[in-house]
């Protein structure tokens, strides 16, 4: 799993990328937690997960329900293809909320850290 | 990209069949001939579901489960073990283990695709 | 790689299960509490009949299924483990053989015959079963659930024609390696998913969530004609740790509202979900409820067809845990080998062969230039395509132990059959031969080691009256020498009869009654044609097969044997063997315009015909080599070749067995690596020929049957020794006798 992350003005922009499983879900977890703790606005950037599973998926739901209880938004965007099949699977967009085909001018937004 | 599946058993007729049937679905598939051959496999290889046979020489299956849980990128591995009826204790055992998914022996190439594709579409 | 493959490598596989299960029973025989070698025991069956499955092969699956059951219950102790069970075994384990021979093609010899075996042998294997009877194996897993009665009562049908599928993922499963969406992927193969609904309700606040334990929840609408046990099925590796029901299409209302009670959401949720699935209408629950309010039954016991989360199979076995060391150390040994099919090796020592013959083209072409560098690479070239030939040959060497070993068994039954008592003492195990020598030499082995049971160790009276220990001891030993591999049989018995084998011998009119024969040649008497008294040829490892044949099959490998025999200690019987079959280094003679080869490893020295002997050839047969006799025979003669002799004649001695003869050649060419070729049919019957191979210039040449030549001199020779030169005999008696 690889997280990116660009602060400014309480406003957080993560970059999810790799393998968003089992494998990884606790410190996505803790990473996920945190900044949403910490900023007030968040976006998540998926375009970059290759690989989700009930879990990384479980998480999701975990930060986006965390954010909404504080009164914060948090946004996904630029759901990869295994996201998308996931979600359609469990049929779980719209819990989401989020548009699933992001813009393209959107999705190129400085949403992206560089790896770590 | 295709999911790798590692095939334990000490039969190599049974593992070339497995292999045979497996690899016809679209998986990707190793073999090992025991638990400890199939350590030395797992290293540095990404698997997506482990079908081992309990009864081997070297390292059996149970052990062999026991220590890919002890594995930090294996451990949430699926396990089917291969099994014969009259083994529920082995079956208990197993389970404890982390084992949870249970073929009994023998049986025909197609009841292995079928639980394979439960736990792993190719 | 295909399926057939598979079946061969099943094959061969039994068959090697089969010989260390025999070892594991000749074991337990000795050690009845020998863990160790009762799970190897088991271990063997049971792989032999889980892979049998896979093939299809019913008939193995249900012979070994009561097997295996029964070797599960000695495991666990229930049974004793004694001489009838172990003798049993063995015989199931001979059976099986059988099987595994049908299976790979082979035509059973008496196909009725192996059926009323198979019948005593289960009866017998009833005997030790608790009911008397042994189980029969199913060949299908056990059917998962049993069907439950339907409430009749509690309203009609309702729906949408669809499967209604709730499931409560327990905690678990995700660190289990079973994701929730593996089984909605694989129950979409199964029918058309109309509408899922997931359900995060047990998500706890993030400080209580473990992000590797599972919160999901589905509620599921399939379409599908697959019946509630493949339903079911999609699930049977979460079904013990997870809430699932499954309500089939057109359930009664009263059922959805059985469900709406069982699952863990409120009821307002689950009917909101329900509806929204279209798994019920608005109007159908809202009736129901109604209902069930005003007959006050609100936990009404309606047919429940929920997978059954407690179906565990009664039979709970003690299985023990036992180190299997010795079988272990053994496998941890095979498994370092690649299983290659023969036909392969087979195909690269032909190629390796065919390189030999180039490299020997181009060399010869070389020479003839005056390069001296290329004279250098071709001589490097030549010595690699040397080692690569040896390597390849080695890759087919196998230890003779392992069919050594088989004679543990062989020992046991014909011992016991007898009467006596009689133990195998194995040596030399470690010596390597050619696979396919091996394969041929396994019934002459056989022969002989019976016969040396039966023939050759007295009974435990006899013995104690010639004050040895009762029991009598065979020992197999191997060794290399020169190039071949020596095979031995010895026994501790009395000693080969010399005045009872001369008589027969002249009673069968094998030697006339005045021939004179050294006790050597006695003994090898029982070797002749016509000498056994058998009638009855049936197989060569059956009883009542003469020597002779033993020797035929030997000679056949380029082989000889002889025996020693001492009287009242005992008899060896030693087999010399070549190391392989496929390529020897061959010495290149010619005879007029004929290549010949021999065996170079045969060849002892060559020399000059000198004129004096020359002369005296004309009348006789041998020759005078540094005071000993040395009988020879004209290749020009033998082979019926046109031409006069040359000038110079040269003569190759040549040895076999102890024994030395000379071929009388026009040239000396020098060595040479010889690729053998099997000779046609049209001229298998030539005397003195073994094998044809193509030279580096494209001839033909034949190689030299030295074994036959030298026997031909010999006879020859002492035919009129025995008339002319009786002077000369003593030197000759030592080089005949081994």
């Amino acid at each position: 799993m690889e997280i990116g992350m660009h602060n400014s003005n309480g406003r957080c922009a993560m970059a999810l990328g790799g393998e968003l499983t089992i494998y990884a879900a606790a410190e996505l977890k803790e990473r996920l937690v945190g900044a949403v703790d910490d900023s007030g606005e968040m976006e998540i950037d998926l375009s970059n997960v290759s690989d989700i599973d009930s879990a990384g998926l479980q998480v999701l739901v975990l930060a986006k329900r965390h954010a909404l209880a504080a009164g914060k938004t948090l946004q996904m965007v630029g759901h990869s293809r295994p996201v998308m099949e996931l979600l359609e699977l469990y049929d779980l967009a719209a819990l989401f909320g989020d548009p699933l085909v992001i813009p393209a001018q959107e999705a190129g937004r400085d949403t992206c850290g560089s790896k770590p | 990209m295709a999911k790798t599946i590692l095939v334990v058993d000490d039969s190599s007729s049974l593992r070339q069949v497995v292999g045979i049937a497996l690899k016809g679905a679209g998986y990707e598939v190793l073999e090992a001939c025991d638990g400890k051959d199939a350590l030395g496999k797992l290293n540095g290889k990404k698997v997506h579901l482990i079908i081992s046979d309990v009864n081997m020489p070297n390292m059996d299956g149970i052990a062999f489960v026991k220590e890919v849980k002890k594995i930090a990128e294996h451990k949430f591995v699926p396990v089917i073990m291969l099994t014969t009826e009259s083994q529920e204790a082995k079956k208990q055992e197993g389970q404890a283990a982390g084992a949870k998914a249970w073929v009994v022996k023998p049986f025909q190439p197609a009841q292995m695709l079928t639980a394979v594709s439960k736990l792993v579409m190719p | 790689m295909n399926l057939d493959a598979a079946l061969q490598t099943y094959i061969v596989e039994s068959r090697e299960l089969l010989l260390s299960m025999e070892d594991s029973l000749l074991l337990l025989e000795r050690e009845p509490d020998n863990a160790d070698a009762i799970n190897a025991t088991f271990r063997a069956i049971h792989t032999i009949k889980g892979s049998a499955g896979l093939f299809g092969l019913d008939d193995i699956v249900r012979f070994t299924h009561v097997v295996e059951s029964l070797l599960d219950r000695a495991r666990d102790r229930e049974i004793a483990v004694d001489d009838r069970l172990t003798a049993l075994l063995l015989e199931c384990g001979d059976h099986i053989g059988h099987l595994v021979g049908t299976a790979a093609g082979e035509q059973p010899a008496d196909p009725a015959a192996l059926e009323a075996r198979q019948a005593a042998l289960l009866e017998r294997l009833g005997q030790f079963s608790p009911a008397g009877v042994p189980e029969l194996a199913q060949s299908a897993a056990p059917p998962l659930e049993r069907e439950a009665e339907l409430s009749r009562d509690g309203g009609g049908p309702v729906g949408n024609g669809s499967w209604h599928i709730s499931l409560r993922f327990g905690r678990d499963v995700l660190r289990n390696g079973m994701d929730p969406a593996s089984f909605l992927r694989y129950l979409a193969t199964l029918g058309d998913v109309v509408s899922t609904t997931t359900l995060c309700d047990a998500l706890p606040p993030a400080a209580e969530m473990d992000p590797e334990s599972c919160y999901l929840g589905f509620e599921i609408e399939l379409k599908s004609e697959a019946s509630k046990e493949t339903i079911e099925g999609a699930f049977e590796f979460v079904r013990e740790d997870c809430l699932i029901r499954i309500l089939p299409p057109n359930s009664k209302i009263e059922e959805f509202l059985q469900l709406i009670a069982d699952l863990p959401e409120s009821n307002e949720r689950l009917g909101e979900i329900l509806v929204a699935s279209g798994a019920v209408t608005q109007a159908e629950l809202q009736h129901a409820l109604r209902t069930q309010q005003a007959s006050g039954d609100g936990k009404a016991r309606v047919g429940e067809i929920l997978v059954d989360e407690h179906v565990v199979q009664e039979t709970v076995v003690q299985a023990a845990l036992d180190k299997q060391k010795q079988i272990k150390d053994k496998r941890a040994a095979e498994s370092r080998f690649v299983r290659v099919d023969a036909a392969k090796l087979e195909e690269l020592i032909n190629q390796v062969g065919e390189m030999v013959i180039a490299g020997a083209s181009a060399t010869l072409l070389a020479r003839r230039t005056a390069d001296g560098a290329l004279h250098e690479a071709m001589s490097l070239m030549g010595r690699l395509v040397e080692e690569i030939r040896d390597s390849a040959l080695s890759l087919r060497m196998v230890e003779i132990g392992e069919t050594f070993h088989r004679f543990q068994r062989v020992v046991r039954d014909v011992s016991r059959e007898l009467g006596k008592e009689i133990a195998l003492e194995i040596s030399g195990g470690e010596t390597e031969l050619d696979k396919t020598v091996v394969e041929k030499i396994t019934d002459p082995l056989t022969h002989l080691v019976r016969n040396s049971i039966d023939h050759g160790i007295e009974p435990a009276a006899v013995r104690a009256a010639r004050g040895k220990p009762a029991g009598g001891t065979i020992r197999l030993n191997a060794y290399h020498e020169s190039g071949s591999i020596v095979i031995e049989v010895a026994d501790d018995g009395g000693g080969l009869d010399r005045d009872r084998i001369l008589r027969k011998a002249i009673e069968k009119g094998i030697v006339a009654p005045t021939q004179a024969l050294a006790d050597q040649e006695i003994c090898n008497l029982v070797f002749e044609p016509g000498f056994s008294t058998a009638d009855q040829v049936t197989n060569l490892s059956g009883r009542g097969v003469g020597m002779d044949v033993v020797r035929r099959n030997i000679e056949a490998l380029r082989g000889s044997i002889d025996l020693d025999s001492r009287p009242g200690e005992g008899t060896t019987f030693r087999i010399r063997l070549p190391l392989t079959l496929a390529i020897i280094d061959g010495f290149l003679i010619e005879v007029g315009d004929a290549s010949l080869v021999v065996p170079l490893d045969m060849v002892v020295e060559c020399l000059e015909l000198a004129e004096t002997d020359k002369r005296a050839a004309a009348t006789r047969h041998y020759l005078n080599l540094r005071g000993d006799v040395l009988p020879f025979i004209r290749l020009r003669e033998l082979l019926v070749l046109e031409g006069e002799p040359a000038r110079r004649e040269n003569v190759v001695v040549v040895q076999f067995g102890g024994q030395k003869a000379g071929l009388v050649v026009d040239q000396l060419l020098g060595e040479f690596q010889t690729v053998i070729k099997p000779l046609g049919q049209v001229f298998r019957h030539l005397r003195g020929i073994s094998g044809s191979t193509i030279l580096g210039s494209g001839e033909v040449a034949l190689i030299l049957d030295v074994p036959a030549l030298v026997q031909q001199a010999a006879s020859r020779e002492s035919e009129q020794t025995a008339s002319v030169t009786q002077s000369v005999r003593p030197g000759m008696a030592t080089t005949a006798i081994l």
